[in-house]
């Protein structure tokens, strides 16, 4: 069994990265500085944020941490093989953004103390980090990018990353672009992640990419990326619909995957 | 070699004159022709019940058309808790039923010195067991016996069983029965055979009559008492029954790996009702097959306690040990066991599950399920794409009776829904605001933040609009699976549209989907009854425009459609009606599941 509680105290990112089983060095790449920085566990920022980010909500929305402990709870009560972190993901959602506050806590492994086996933990820390993903509130993304950057699971750094790409500002989209050279072993994630960054340099570099791949899946993949950020469906939202970058996007991959 | 010719021997020089004894054509020796063998190894070879000279026509080899039947005895009759095929006691009258016959025809003029030698061919001789009848007793035999002048002059009757159902590649259920006469010195009288087959265990499908409906009953659960209401009013109102499974049981209550017991309303999961059948005289003898499902819960128990009994046996066929927590444990449940009704080439159905890649049924479960023949090889539809995995998610069948088929295929319609919402808003821009999910949540009932969203929140979530174009195309390549296997023409669809949400939860963190607008292909149907889940949907002028169309469109078919909430405790959890509830079903008197024989 391992525990949330004994294994982190501190309200740093660091401590958020360990408990998410986070490698301890950085890896290489164009934003390798800034996820170092915010990754020391001395990093005043990051460090800051986090613990401010939840003593603030915990004033402000008390409610939220309470509620937080109880969907968790029935979670657990509730757990089966067939039927599980989606569910607690779809609940911790609804939560809001006031659910970041405890969301934030319990990654950072303060928030909730009763232990888990590690597969639940593991299921837990998915759900955290789609949901986190699906509420798009802009504090939780220093923390989304570190997991999706150090993680040691290849699954929450897939779930990282499509979190990531909801907001795709310009640090997530750097980040992602960053990790999805072919050789990097995140490359999947980012992938997955630039798929689903509705900017126009994640279609030019998925374009790029599917050029130069050689590995027959991993070209499909990136075909795959591809055809989900150039969906007419995608572009069919009432806010998008005549969004410029859309239209450039979805010439620039039909120029890539269109007949020659 | 299996096929083995029936020979007619022609004793030259013999007392009794020449005679014929012809293994084809409508004959057979009849013991009233003077000079005739009588002796006549007989089986039911054309499956109306009973032993006539008509069985000899065909009956060296079992195929489609005829062959003999036995049934695997797994039942109770003596209801003292042991499988009547393990003990080797015929349990009284309702277990001799269960037996099948082997009749060794009498020769009241047979010539003192004359001897009988019976054989048995087959790979698995432990798992047939015969009987031999004297009067009302019938014994074991520990083989088959040796005939005496006696015995061929009288006549003998034999009993046959399997002693479990049919579980693996290694044995087919056919076994060959040889007789052997000679006479006083030796000479060849007659050698004769006949094969047999054990029963194939088959799961009636959805649109088979249903005799009763199962639901687990949590008595404390106000919402668990909507469903249970709406199935006692339906079962009530076309006459069959509902069984109410007392969940609360500390038998077969769900227990997690952490020793958590949890009442489990998933009855459709848990367990699986199949038959075996063998032909009768007017009526088949009929055993039903309890199969617990989802291991290594305790849920499924149910059937060894509750079902197990005089003309019900049980199997639970899983491997030992059991990994519940691999990826592929989810697809182990009832909810992923269907059955493609009764088409061409297969007159008894095919059975249909989900599955993918490394996210694959238990080996012993696939190993028992291919080996039912009669429904068999499995038809595997691609579930990876799904949360839950089960291939009752996606696709399901209901009655059709005005058409040719007599059923239709239901099937999720991701893109119609979307196209419906935005169509919503095309006619009127104020819809855009219109509710989906009024008054829900997601996580309990009070105090959580609503589920409520509008239609104009959908239409902006691109994620949601990706995940169910992709949805989209699952559904396009399980209906051409089905064009192709089972060949169904688009005409055979019923398109029931809802949407589908993403998750992360792939062991990458690939996405699968679950129903996010309650999956109404998902639904329960039985006798002309169709209870599906309430929608939520948008409502325009006081309707649910989703509820509507599902609607209209199975009762186009002449099926009453009942709509149920059961948001709280199935759909929110990842479930909907069907998974929770459960038939036991007959396969109509018209279908002769051997007639599928493979």
């Amino acid at each position: 069994m391992v525990g949330f509680g004994p294994m982190i105290r501190a309200f740093t990112l660091a401590c958020v990265l360990a408990l998410l089983g986070c490698e301890a060095a950085p890896e290489p790449g164009r934003h390798a500085e800034a996820v170092s920085a915010a990754v020391t566990p001395t990093g005043p920022a990051v460090d800051v944020d986090v613990r401010s980010i939840v003593r603030a909500e915990r004033a402000a929305h008390p409610d939220a941490f309470e509620l937080f402990d109880r969907i968790v709870r029935e979670w657990l009560d509730r757990r089966d093989v067939a039927r599980n972190e989606a569910l607690l993901s779809r609940g911790l959602r609804d939560l809001g953004d006031a659910g970041v506050g405890p969301m934030l806590d319990a990654v950072a492994g303060t928030g909730f103390a009763q232990p888990l086996d590690a597969r639940t933990q593991a299921a837990m820390h998915t759900a955290l980090v789609e949901a986190l993903g699906r509420i798009e509130d802009p504090r939780a993304l220093p923390a989304l990018r570190a997991i999706f950057e150090r993680a040691e699971q290849q699954s929450v750094r897939t779930v990282a990353a499509r979190a990531i790409a909801r907001t795709c500002g310009d640090l997530e989209l750097d980040l992602l672009l960053a990790h999805a050279e072919h050789a990097h072993p995140n490359a999947d994630a980012a992938i997955e992640g630039l798929g689903r960054c509705l900017r126009l340099p994640a279609a030019e570099r998925l374009v790029a990419l599917h050029e130069s791949a050689q590995d027959p899946a991993r070209k499909a993949a990136i075909a795959s990326a591809l055809r989900r950020i150039s969906s007419d469906l995608v572009w069919r939202a009432p806010s998008r619909r005549n969004d410029p970058e859309g239209a450039e996007i979805r010439k620039v991959v039909a120029r890539a995957l269109g007949p020659r | 070699m299996r096929r083995t010719v029936a020979i007619a021997w022609l004793l030259a020089g013999c007392e009794a004159g020449p005679y014929r004894h012809e293994a084809t054509g409508d004959g057979g020796p009849d013991p009233t022709d003077a000079g005739v063998i009588a002796n006549d190894l007989r089986v039911d070879t054309d499956r109306d019940g009973r032993l006539t000279r008509a069985d000899d026509v065909g009956e060296e080899t079992w195929e489609a058309e005829g062959g003999a039947i036995f049934l695997a005895n797994v039942d109770d009759d003596d209801d003292d808790g042991i499988a009547d095929a393990v003990d080797a006691i015929v349990n009284g009258e309702a277990d001799a039923r269960d037996l099948a016959h082997v009749e060794i025809t009498a020769w009241p003029s047979a010539p003192e010195g004359t001897t009988g030698t019976l054989s048995l061919v087959t790979v698995a001789p432990s798992r047939v067991r015969f009987f031999r009848q004297a009067g009302a007793t019938w014994t074991a035999l520990a083989a088959l016996p040796a005939l005496t002048t006696a015995d061929l002059q009288g006549g003998v009757t034999l009993g046959v069983e399997g002693t479990a159902l049919l579980s693996d590649s290694l044995w087919d259920g056919r076994i060959e029965i040889g007789l052997a006469v000679t006479d006083a010195a030796g000479a060849a009288l007659l050698e004769e055979t006949v094969e047999m087959r054990q029963a194939s265990m088959v799961i009636a499908w959805n649109s088979a009559p249903t005799t009763i409906v199962h639901v687990s009953d949590l008595g404390w659960n106000a919402d668990n008492q909507i469903l249970r209401d709406a199935v006692q009013q339906a079962t009530d109102d076309v006459g069959i029954l509902h069984w109410f499974i007392n969940s609360g049981d500390d038998d077969y209550v769900y227990v997690d790996p952490d020793g958590f017991r949890i009442a489990d309303q998933w009855t459709q999961d848990f367990f699986e009702m199949g038959a075996t059948y063998m032909p009768g005289d007017g009526v088949w003898q009929r055993l039903g097959v309890g199969i617990r499902l989802k291991p290594p819960q305790n849920s499924g128990y149910f059937v060894e306690k509750e079902i197990f009994g005089i003309d019900n046996g049980h199997v639970y066929p899983f491997s030992d040990p059991y990994d519940g927590w691999r990826d592929g444990a989810s697809l182990d449940y009832g909810g992923n066991l269907e059955v493609v009704p009764p088409h061409e080439g297969y007159p008894a159905g095919r059975i249909l599950a989900g599955t993918h890649g490394n996210r694959l049924l238990d080996p012993v479960l696939e190993a028992f399920l291919q080996a039912q023949y009669a429904q068999a090889p499995i038809l595997e539809a691609d579930t990876n794409w799904l949360v839950v995995g089960h291939i009752d998610e996606a696709v399901g069948f209901v009655e059709d009776p005005l058409s040719e088929r007599g059923w239709k295929a239901t099937l999720t319609a991701p893109r119609e829904a979307w196209a419906m919402l935005e169509g919503l808003v095309e006619d009127d821009p104020d819809n855009a605001d219109l509710v989906l999910f009024n008054g829900l949540y997601f996580w309990t009932d009070t105090g959580f933040p609503s589920a409520e969203i509008t239609v104009g929140e959908i239409l902006e979530d691109v994620d949601l609009a990706a995940a169910n174009e992709e949805a989209q195309g699952h559904a396009d390549d399980i209906k051409a699976l089905l064009m192709t296997e089972a060949g169904l023409v688009e005409g055979d669809f019923v398109y029931l549209p809802f949407l589908w949400e993403p998750y992360g939860s792939g062991p990458s963190g690939e996405l699968r989907q679950v129903a996010y607008i309650p999956g109404t292909v998902n639904l329960l149907t039985f006798n002309g009854v169709a209870m599906l889940p309430e929608p939520f949907g948008p409502r325009v002028g006081g309707e649910d425009v989703f509820e509507r169309v599902t609607r209209d469109r199975l009762e186009a078919l002449g099926l009453d459609v009942r709509f149920v909430d059961n948001w709280n405790l199935y759909h929110r959890l990842l479930g909907e009606v069907h998974c929770g509830t459960q038939t036991d079903r007959t396969i109509p008197r018209e279908t002769a599941w051997w007639d599928s024989a493979r």
